[in-house]
């Protein structure tokens, strides 16, 4: 086996929350919470996941822009190959580890480019500058070797050497992010770290800065870590994928497989969102119901739970999935006091001038929250409807009492541990988990 | 020309709800969109031609700087002028936009043509709150009272799917998500009932899957008011996903214009072809994208405008003006000579791709 | 081998690669110590080793033995400190603004065409160019003004006054009324002080307070803003806690307070209120480096390497020059109306000539000679108003960014 260029593992990145007039802690943003994976020589992982599912968050920790709460980067390129851990269980290539001056030799073999174009040059100095003084800060104290090299890579990365003494502003995005890539290689690094590198350029231009990434990466055999929020550039670049939900990686393997044959829920959904480019079949994506929660305060058990299509029933309900989900939607409605009668009540009496009868009332929550009139299991039907005579005779608490103990589902209360599809294809749901163990339970009769 | 005018305006005079069957919601004939600038002048939209029905919804394609947004822009005249120059006509419900007043066309704005952008940040106001901004909106429009309004906008805000309407109606923009701002945006643009809507990459910058939930509710929405939407979006995707028909635009004109399945199952004009080979999903295989670009604004070349690019282009695709618009199906416009007379207009058509697309070999998938 | 230098990015030996690591002083630092340097010499050896009542050059004459050379020459000047700090900022100015703005000319001309646009400051900036140049040399040319009583209340020329309000009138005397004459082009004053010596005297003094007073106000404050902005934490928080107190400090009650014991002239007014002056400029650069170090080129570089003094001097410095120099020519005016006011209200420096001497010396002619109350009064107004103006100018004109976003 191979060994990683680049190993991370269970790193984490919470943000302080601060509060009041002595900067007291009072929480944190777990913007980034304990993900792990490899990537190999030559390799290029994506990291997908919707915005402020911390991807950028954990590019800059790798790269160490950010200092990580937790966790470890393990760093075996450039010349660091084959290290051993020492005898304390460190090991000697950790990036979050490093001092300053193995952090700047780690700075000449990983390198970043930037999403927005705009912003990622000094508007005040000609790009030529701006890429070599790099080799400025690592020691190239001749200029016109430094003018030399830069020219010429800017002439491999499709502009001219001529460019050098022209200012950001005279170039268009995607000159911009060529140039980005250009500032990217000018060092030789091993590694890059690309964080939506064209999601602020056009569509035709977004093409051309993709094939460009990928002919360079050929040429030099670099390994990347690619981070996008849109699925069809991912595919088109990536070798392999790993998806982020909340700061969390729910499954990662081969970029082929996944969109073949997504394991988890969400990657479902998020694979099922992309629009086709076939007006014969529309609408049939599955629909994602809420937003994202905030990472100050994640979900207990499985972090999609509160959004997830598939969220498991338990044993003694049988509800059709759809039904299921609402009435989970509901409960939580309820449950976080955001349910408000006076405001049903007002809607029914805007209908009809007379005063809503309380039943009147119960079709109309059961209308605004997509339940059907009765549920087909009747055990919840009749936890529903006691629940719902609470809510219209104004006693909340008995109500939510009765919904939650009633509508629990095992994804909030257990953490799902990743399941392997075969070879490095892994993804964390509990659904596989009960494969897995109805499996385990068949094998062993 | 003249009396056809009249004739519309009396339309619109005596009620301006009734549209007969045969005038569409929105004509648009021999729209340009000019601009001056220091390079000299730009033409933008070059002599477009278009109709929106009610119920409707037209996407319309293109690259960035094709003219998308200007175009939708000069519908309701949003473009600056100057530097910015419109000409043609532009008849919504029969009556021709271009001949009213600012003040006039202020109030068709908000409340028979509702506008939604991109950008749902840049649009709105961060000084007030979300409920604030629509509770204005709706008094605007008519005069009712704080608390009519603001029973008005909680539904609003319910309608496009913000959760708890209620509860959040006092909340100020940066407390929502970039998809819930383009919801209220939506909102917001429904407060005057439009009978059109403009709609400019509302999803561009949005998540895909926020996306699809903006894209259906769109839908609802117009199956619930019968709106007509004129959708602008560089995505095929969602063109595919949304589109009753399409309009595919270059440079500042139009290439091609069909119903949605023309457009993705039989592509004729060759700059339709390859957007739809760059797309994998259609059995495409430009991954690099379509070399070449676009044509300098300020003084584009003569004949078709994509002639620079193009494949099948010969000596007589860069002479005179850019080629006809021809009706080679019911409702399927192409400009490209080899659909006039004395070509062959085989040597265009792209069997392979049509071959790939069509809608059987689709089911079969 | 090591002849050759590789010149593509793969082929560079980084490991081998020895760069001699000489401290290099850049041609802007070298002028500045060869002409910076003797003027704060002169300044000491006129502090320390010059009497109060001797002329600065006529005494350095003595002391290197030339003095029949300085004497050739005309060099009798006696400067004041004032003059010699003067004469520093100027240096300043010259090495490290106008200097950098030609060895960029690219930019230069791209800036012009932006500032070029806005035409009430190209006017602004004319007439300042006007004030400066009067400022620095018309002393040279231009005595000081002298009292004369015979011609007091001399009218401007094309203008009259009546006679029975001067003492003997220089021109004409026509219909009762006396002329002007070009001898006073702008008039003369009580005292028969011409009131054009008085003008450009005055600018030189309005030169002198913007410019010195500015210095000190940036050299604080963008220090103290920009270390600030790096250290974070508890120092930044104090930091900030002092520039509170700075801004809250009564500035013009400690300078009077200072005039009541002391006495105070000019250049104690400069140093007032340029200590004291510098809270804002400190805060608006801390928030200035603050943002800009947010940008992803900032980051770039932090990934390239590159260490926090680097950052600082090369990139987050002069992407928050533009700002910071549209506030410092916006505080200006502040100054000028402070001394202008405290000179009107008679607790100036009489010894030195301002426009706020001017103004005051004519406030008990104004029905009769109001000239002397107008001419400064206009100088400073305009002068006010070209410093808003050109601060706005410049605000716009050196923002790349913004122009590129509205290309798009
Ligand atoms: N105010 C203006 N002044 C001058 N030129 C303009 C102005 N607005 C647009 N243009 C030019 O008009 C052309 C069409 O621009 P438009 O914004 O309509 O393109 P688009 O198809 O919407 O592109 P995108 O996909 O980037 O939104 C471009 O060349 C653009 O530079
Ligand atoms: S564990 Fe439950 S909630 Fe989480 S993805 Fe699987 S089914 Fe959905
Ligand atoms: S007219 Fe000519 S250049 Fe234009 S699309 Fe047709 S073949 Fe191509
Ligand atoms: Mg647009």
């Amino acid at each position: 086996m191979t060994e990683p260029i680049l190993s991370v593992r269970n790193l984490k990145k919470h943000y302080p929350l601060k509060k009041g007039l002595f900067n007291r802690q009072v929480g944190a943003v777990k913007a980034v919470d304990g993900i792990s994976f490899d990537i190999a020589p030559g390799e290029t992982l994506g990291l997908v996941g919707e915005s402020g599912c911390g991807k950028s968050t954990a590019a800059t920790s790798i790269i160490r822009l950010e200092d990580p709460t937790e966790g470890e980067v393990v760093f075996n390129g450039g010349g660091r190959a084959g290290a051993t851990r020492r005898e304390d269980g460190t090991h000697p290539n950790d990036v979050t580890k490093f001092n300053k001056r193995e952090l700047k030799r780690f700075r000449r073999d990983a390198q970043m480019i930037f999403q927005d174009p705009s912003s990622s040059f000094n508007p005040r100095m000609p790009v030529g500058d701006s890429v070599g003084e790099l080799l400025q800060v690592h020691g190239m104290k001749n200029r016109a070797q430094r003018r030399a090299i830069v020219g010429d890579l800017l002439e491999r990365v499709g502009l001219s050497a001529d460019d050098y003494d022209r200012y950001p502003h005279e170039f268009s995005g995607g000159q911009k992010q060529r140039i980005g890539l250009a500032r990217a290689l000018v060092l030789n690094p091993d590694f890059i770290v690309a964080d939506e590198p064209v999601s602020a350029l056009d569509v035709s231009v977004k093409a051309e800065v993709l094939s460009l990434i990928n002919d360079v990466q050929e040429e030099f055999g670099l390994s990347i870590l690619f981070i996008s929020h849109d699925m069809s550039v991912i595919r088109s670049v990536c070798d392999r994928v790993a998806v982020m939900y909340l700061g969390e990686i729910v499954e990662i393997g081969d970029t082929d497989e996944i969109f073949a044959d997504p394991q988890h829920p969400y990657t479902e959904a998020l694979l099922s969102s992309i629009p086709t480019p076939n007006p014969r079949i529309r609408g049939e994506g599955i629909e994602l119901t809420g937003t994202v929660p905030s990472p100050s305060n994640p979900p207990s058990g499985c972090r999609f739970h509160t959004r997830c299509h598939k969220v498991i029933q338990p044993d003694q309900l049988d509800l059709e999935q759809e039904v299921w989900r609402r009435l989970l939607d509901f409960t939580q409605y309820v449950e976080k006091g955001e349910f408000d009668i006076d405001d049903i009540r007002e809607t029914v009496t805007l209908d009809d001038e007379h005063d809503p009868t309380e039943e009147e009332l119960k079709e109309q929550i059961r209308d605004e929250y997509d339940l059907p009139m009765t549920l087909t299991d009747a055990s919840a039907e009749q936890v529903l409807n006691e629940a719902l005579d609470n809510l219209v005779t104004d006693n909340e608490a008995a109500a939510t009492e009765q919904l939650t103990s009633e509508f629990t589902t095992p994804c909030a209360e257990t953490k799902p541990d990743y399941t392997t599809h075969g070879d490095g294809h892994r993804s964390s749901c509990l659904l596989h988990d009960e494969y897995a163990e109805a499996e385990v339970a068949l094998s062993d009769d | 020309m003249a009396i056809e005018h009249d004739a519309a305006e009396t339309i619109f005079d005596e009620n301006d709800v009734v549209t007969t069957d045969d005038v569409p919601l929105l004509e648009v004939e021999g729209l340009t969109t000019s601009f001056k600038t220091e390079a000299g002048r730009l033409v933008a939209v070059d002599d477009i031609d278009f109709t929106v029905d009610s119920g409707e919804t037209v996407c319309i394609v293109g690259e960035s700087g094709s003219g998308k947004t200007v175009a939708t822009e000069s519908v309701t005249q949003l473009i600056k002028q100057p530097p910015g120059t419109i000409g043609g006509t532009v008849r919504f419900k029969g009556q021709d936009l271009m001949d009213l007043t600012e003040k006039q066309l202020r109030s068709i704005r908000g409340n028979e043509i509702a506008h939604i952008f991109q950008n749902p940040q840049e649009a709105m106001n961060h000084c007030y709150t979300v409920g604030w901004q629509i509770t204005e909106a709706i008094q605007i429009h008519e005069d009712v009272s704080k608390k009519v309004a603001r029973a008005r906008g909680v539904d609003l805000l319910d309608r496009v799917g913000i959760d708890n309407a209620s509860a959040r109606f006092d909340d100020y923009p940066h407390e929502f998500s970039g998809g819930q701002k383009q919801r209220i945006m939506i909102a917001m643009a429904l407060v005057g009932n439009p009978d059109l809507l403009l709609a400019d990459e509302p999803t561009t910058a949005l998540d895909v899957t926020v996306q699809a939930q903006i894209l259906r509710l769109l839908n609802d929405l117009q199956e619930e008011f019968g709106m007509g939407i004129l959708f602008v979006t560089h995505d095929l995707g969602v063109v595919a996903e949304i589109a009753d028909r399409v309009i595919v635009m270059y440079s500042g004109k139009i290439m091609e214009s069909a119903d949605v399945f023309e457009i993705f199952e039989r592509p004729a004009h060759p700059y339709t072809q390859a957007l739809m080979k760059c797309l994998p999903e259609r059995g495409g295989d430009q991954r690099g994208g379509i070399p070449g670009r676009l044509p300098n604004p300020t003084n584009p070349p003569d004949g078709c405008r994509f002639a620079a690019r193009c494949e099948h282009a010969t000596e007589d695709c860069e002479v005179g003006e850019q080629p006809p618009q021809i009706e080679i199906a019911p409702d399927h416009h192409v400009s490209c000579i080899y659909y006039g007379e004395g070509y062959d207009s085989s040597v265009v058509r792209d069997a392979e791709l049509e071959a790939a697309n069509a809608p059987e070999t689709e089911a079969n998938r | 081998m090591a002849t050759q230098k590789p010149t593509k990015f793969d082929q560079v030996d980084w490991d081998n690669l020895t760069g001699s690591g000489r401290f290099k002083i850049s041609i802007n630092m070298k002028l500045l110590l060869v002409t910076g340097v003797p003027v704060l010499l002169l300044g000491l050896y006129d502090h320390f080793l010059v009497g109060d009542r001797e002329a600065t050059f006529v005494r350095l004459g003595e002391d290197l033995g030339l003095s029949s050379q300085f004497e050739a020459l005309g060099l009798d000047f006696n400067p004041t400190s004032v003059d010699i700090l003067f004469v520093f900022t100027i240096f300043l100015f010259l090495w490290y603004l106008v200097l950098p703005l030609y060895q960029n000319m690219r930019m230069t001309k791209y800036y012009w065409k932006e500032f070029k646009r806005n035409r009430p400051a190209v006017i602004s900036l004319i007439w300042l160019t006007i004030i400066f140049v009067g400022g620095v040399l018309g002393p040279f040319f231009v005595a000081m003004p002298e009292q004369d009583l015979f011609a007091a209340y001399q009218p401007p020329v094309f203008g009259s006054i009546d006679q029975v309000h001067v003492n003997q009138c220089v021109g004409e005397i026509s219909d009762g009324r006396c002329q002007g004459t070009w001898e006073y082009p702008l008039g003369t004053t009580r005292g028969g002080q011409d009131v054009l010596a008085m003008v450009i005297h005055g600018m030189t003094v309005t030169m002198q307070i913007a410019f010195i007073t500015t210095m000190i106000v940036a050299a604080i404050g963008i220090t103290f803003g920009t270390v600030s902005a790096y250290a974070g934490g508890w120092v930044d928080e104090i930091m900030m806690r002092f520039v509170d107190i700075v801004l809250s400090f009564p500035t013009l009650l400690f300078f009077l307070l200072i005039l009541y014991i002391y006495g105070a002239g000019l250049g104690m007014f400069i140093l007032v209120f340029g200590l004291f002056g510098w809270g804002a400029t400190a805060r608006y650069v801390r928030s200035k480096a603050l943002s800009v170090s947010e940008e992803e080129f900032v980051k770039a570089t932090k990934i390239s390497g590159a260490g926090t003094y680097r950052i600082v001097r090369r990139h987050v410095v002069p992407n928050t020059a533009s700002s910071i120099i549209t506030q410092l020519t916006l505080i200006i005016p502040g100054f000028l109306l402070a001394e202008a006011q405290l000179a009107f209200l008679g607790i100036g420096d009489t010894a030195v000539p301002t426009w706020g001497q001017a103004i005051s010396s004519g406030r008990n002619a104004i029905d009769f000679a109001p000239w002397i109350v107008l001419v400064p009064g206009m100088a400073l107004f305009l002068t006010i108003l070209a410093f808003n103006f050109l601060g706005d100018a410049i605000l716009d004109a050196l923002n790349p960014e913004a122009e590129a976003e509205s290309e798009k």
